[in-house]
């Protein structure tokens, strides 16, 4: 004679409903934050000292002003101002010792576009004269360079932007 | 605003299938493999198509570039229940691949067949996956595509001329068919201007579109044999 089927008692249900909206908030809040990568960059470049000798943004990330991609300084940018120690950073020694091994260094991006978006820096820094910070927040007062983008993008935040300033949001400007 | 056209000449088109190559590169329109060839599936943007103009024994065989028309009227768009292709202002009917669902409404709709459903995810034979077009995107499978007027060319020339505070000028914006074109038979450029070449050779007894009679009212027109 087969068993009738097991009905669970209403502890085993209530346990059951609370374990589930235990795992659906971690899942949906918690996870995301703890889950985010940090980019640790191969030196501490600290923006601020830099900003301090009025360097424009333009002078390190050469193509901001006619390029899609505003471009992360190549080594002769550096060798530019440090061919020799200027400084007392230990942080300048160690660009030095880059340079001296002529090893291009790699500086990790902070913001990447998924693959099919098209962002154009020369659209907006010169065309829009937009400042760097309206995207980027103040990257001019960083000391230590940040382990993940200040200012998280989305579209909604550019399609807010074009509408407020009713600037044209043709699809295909960034989808193409 | 300019209305974007292009005028073949089918008199002095050599069937080089130039402008094939010139696009698939330029828009990362991958090769056919021989798996997709055995499924016929390959398919590329700008295709020539073969074509027998008279009886015999005069019988002329042609070769007869075919891009998307650009249809001011289009019905591929009417279709589409996302907006995921619609015509812009300029007269460019684009495709947006992240909003296709690719229920390939639109294929159906096209009477000119020059949409194309991504069956498969696109791969490039060594070494040329290195030299894909960057201006581009790659599509993804499950998602139609088709001739674009490579629209990202226009952008460059608008982002150009508006960094240097001045109008497009003619000739700054060309698709990559027409100006890889060797035997000159491709012509581009404002259908509304009454001055540019494409409006010029337009309105010579030459001209006619395909499949007029349709109401599509294509942006591609075609110069039959000269007299
Ligand atoms: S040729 Fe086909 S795909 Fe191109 S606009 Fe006309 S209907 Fe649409
Ligand atoms: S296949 Fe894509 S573009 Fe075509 S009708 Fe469907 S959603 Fe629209």
């Amino acid at each position: 004679m087969s068993r009738p089927p097991a009905t669970p008692t209403p502890t085993a249900r209530i346990a059951f409903v609370v374990a589930f909206i235990v795992v659906f908030v971690l899942g949906l809040f918690v996870w995301p934050l703890l889950s985010g990568q940090e980019i640790a960059q191969p030196l501490e470049f600290n923006h601020l000292a830099h900003a301090e000798y009025d360097i424009e943004c333009v002078d390190c990330h050469t193509y901001v002003f006619t390029g899609l991609d505003p471009g992360l300084p190549d080594n002769a940018v550096c060798f530019d101002c440090h061919e020799e120690v200027i400084g007392e950073s230990p942080a300048e020694l160690l660009l030095i010792e880059w340079l001296q091994r002529e090893e291009e260094i790699p500086w990790r991006p902070l913001y990447l576009q998924p693959a099919h978006v098209f962002f154009s820096h020369r659209r907006h820094a010169t065309v829009g004269e937009l400042e760097c910070s309206v995207c980027h927040g103040d990257f001019g007062q960083m000391e230590q360079p940040p382990t993940s983008a200040p200012r998280k993008l989305t579209m909604d935040e550019c399609i807010d932007c074009h509408a407020e300033t009713e600037v044209d949001d043709d699809c295909t400007s960034c989808h193409r | 605003m300019a209305r974007w056209g292009m005028v073949i000449d089918l008199d002095t088109c050599t069937g080089c299938q130039a402008c094939t190559i010139a696009c698939s590169i330029e828009n990362n329109v991958p090769p056919p493999d021989p798996d997709g060839s055995d499924d016929h599936r390959p398919f590329t943007w700008m295709r020539l198509l073969p074509w027998i103009g008279e009886e015999s024994p005069e019988a002329a065989g042609r070769m007869f570039p075919r891009p998307c028309m650009h249809c001011d009227d289009p019905p591929c768009t009417k279709v589409c229940p996302v907006d995921a292709t619609n015509i812009d202002r300029e007269g460019i009917v684009r495709q947006i691949y992240p909003r296709c669902i690719g229920c390939r409404y639109c294929t159906t709709a096209c009477p000119y067949t020059v949409r194309y459903f991504n069956w498969k995810t696109p791969s490039w034979p060594e070494p040329l996956e290195e030299s894909l077009n960057p201006d581009v995107s790659i599509r993804p499978a499950g998602v139609v595509e088709k001739c674009t007027f490579c629209h990202h060319r226009l952008q460059r020339a608008h982002d150009t001329a508006a960094a240097e505070g001045r109008e497009l000028q003619e000739g700054e914006y060309m698709p990559a068919c027409v100006e890889v074109c060797p035997s000159q038979s491709m012509f581009f450029g404002d259908l509304d201007d009454p001055d540019s070449a494409v409006s010029r050779r337009s309105r010579t007894t030459r001209a006619f579109r395909l499949l007029e009679e349709l109401g599509t009212k294509p942006k591609v027109i075609y110069l039959r044999k000269g007299e």
